[in-house]
């Protein structure tokens, strides 16, 4: 049933460098064939995507959708497809959105304030309250994980690996957004200056990449780095 | 694991959606680099918005057809008396009393669509001819700037169902 989803976070613990890759370059290992490809094109990534990881999980949605329905309704199996490819149509359109403004704005990362925006620029308003209060709500449970991490005031590999086993399912890099979340900085003015990346299939190059990445967080007002 | 975690902090922000997925889903979009986590979270819990609505509506238009079995014609009449969602879901929807179409990207060959049987035109006539009241209780959503409301002439049925639909002016 959840295999498809559990998979992904089972690699995760795995490998310290695996714990510093980005999405798409983690999306990247799992669907390139070899290792060694230096460029893999979109329509290469389509084409190796396997088809259970295309949808959710139909049990997932089965169960949701329970919690909807009458006691006593029932769901043909066409229904249950395409509800399946809505969902999933659903996410790629508030993606692609979202994307649009992260882009315009020559940023790199999909942040919650471009999601928000695509909410309310394609018509779905009513969800932008109750999304709101949910990111409050996950913004209190990560703030009590960066304090119990602020703790050990020691070298940065110490830093690590207490991110990697306090947030086993999430990568330090997105912590590293939470923390400027955190420390309150307007969401309107958030600029992220990263090094120009070129190449980031080679995995040295990565490495080189995020290690940059970390020193220039080092200096940023951050109160996970006092 | 995490629900585990999650009940040991006591805060109720609970997944039902496996964030690996979706975060693959999202990946699907070439030009998507990277995802902050809590973007990421938004967008599961919004997709699971999305769908209760999904099944809300589609389960009341099985009731008001006196049926217990929630079909593929319940959902395409949920999906059209909601503007924004009709917008980007019309079109992915399989038309009425045709087989997927060879040319839709989002079916894959794996996947083959059932035939609606015929009585589903009669229950669109039925829907069109009855204006439903609910329409004007549906919260009216912005227009989006670039509405992709161009209807493919492949599907002359849609063109027609759709011109009687006072969904538009709510």
């Amino acid at each position: 049933m959840e295999t498809g989803g559990f998979h992904g976070y089972r690699k995760l613990p795995n490998t310290t460098a695996g714990l510093k890759l980005s999405v798409s370059d983690m999306n990247m290992r799992q669907q390139v064939a070899s290792s060694d490809h230096s460029a893999a094109t979109g329509e290469e990534n389509e084409c190796t995507v396997r088809e259970q990881d295309r949808f959710m999980p139909i049990a997932n949605v089965i169960r949701i959708m329970r919690k909807i329905l009458p006691p006593h309704a029932k769901i043909s199996d066409d229904a249950k497809e395409t509800i399946q490819e809505c969902v999933s149509e659903y996410i790629s359109f508030i993606t692609g959105e979202a994307n649009e403004r992260c882009q315009r704005e020559q940023r790199k990362t999909i942040t919650a304030e471009d999601v928000l925006w695509a909410m309310s620029k394609l018509g779905f308003d009513d969800y932008i309250e109750p999304l709101t209060m949910y990111l409050h709500r996950y913004r209190e449970l990560e703030g009590d994980r960066t304090s119990m991490r602020g703790e050990p005031l020691g070298k940065r590999t110490v830093e690590y690996a207490t991110l990697g086993v306090a947030t086993a399912f999430v990568p330090p890099p997105y912590h590293h957004h939470n923390g400027y979340f955190g420390a309150a900085m307007p969401m309107g003015t958030y600029v992220r200056e990263a090094p120009p990346n070129t190449a980031s299939s080679h995995h040295h190059h990565h490495h080189h990449h995020h290690h940059a990445r970390g020193i220039s967080n080092a200096h940023e007002p951050n109160a996970r780095s006092i | 694991m995490v629900m585990a975690d999650e009940e040991e902090n006591g805060v109720s922000i609970q997944l039902e959606f496996p964030k690996g997925r979706v975060k693959k889903i999202m990946a699907l979009d070439k030009d998507v680099k990277r995802v902050s986590s809590e973007a990421l979270f938004l967008v599961s819990r919004s997709t699971e918005l999305f769908l209760q609505f999904l099944a809300e509506k589609s389960a009341q238009v099985a009731i008001e057809k006196k049926r217990k079995t929630v079909n593929l014609e319940h959902i395409r009449v949920a999906v059209k008396r909601h503007q924004p969602t009709r917008d980007f879901l019309l079109d992915e929807l399989p038309p009425p009393s045709q087989a997927a179409k060879p040319d839709k990207p989002t079916q894959p060959a794996g996947r083959p669509k059932l035939d609606p049987a015929p009585r589903g035109t009669r229950c669109i006539d039925q829907f069109f001819r009855k204006p439903e009241p609910e329409n004007t209780a549906q919260a009216p959503g912005q227009p989006p700037e670039n509405p992709a409301q161009a209807q493919s002439p492949e599907n002359p049925d849609q063109d027609q169902a759709q011109s009687p639909v006072p969904v538009d002016e709510s």
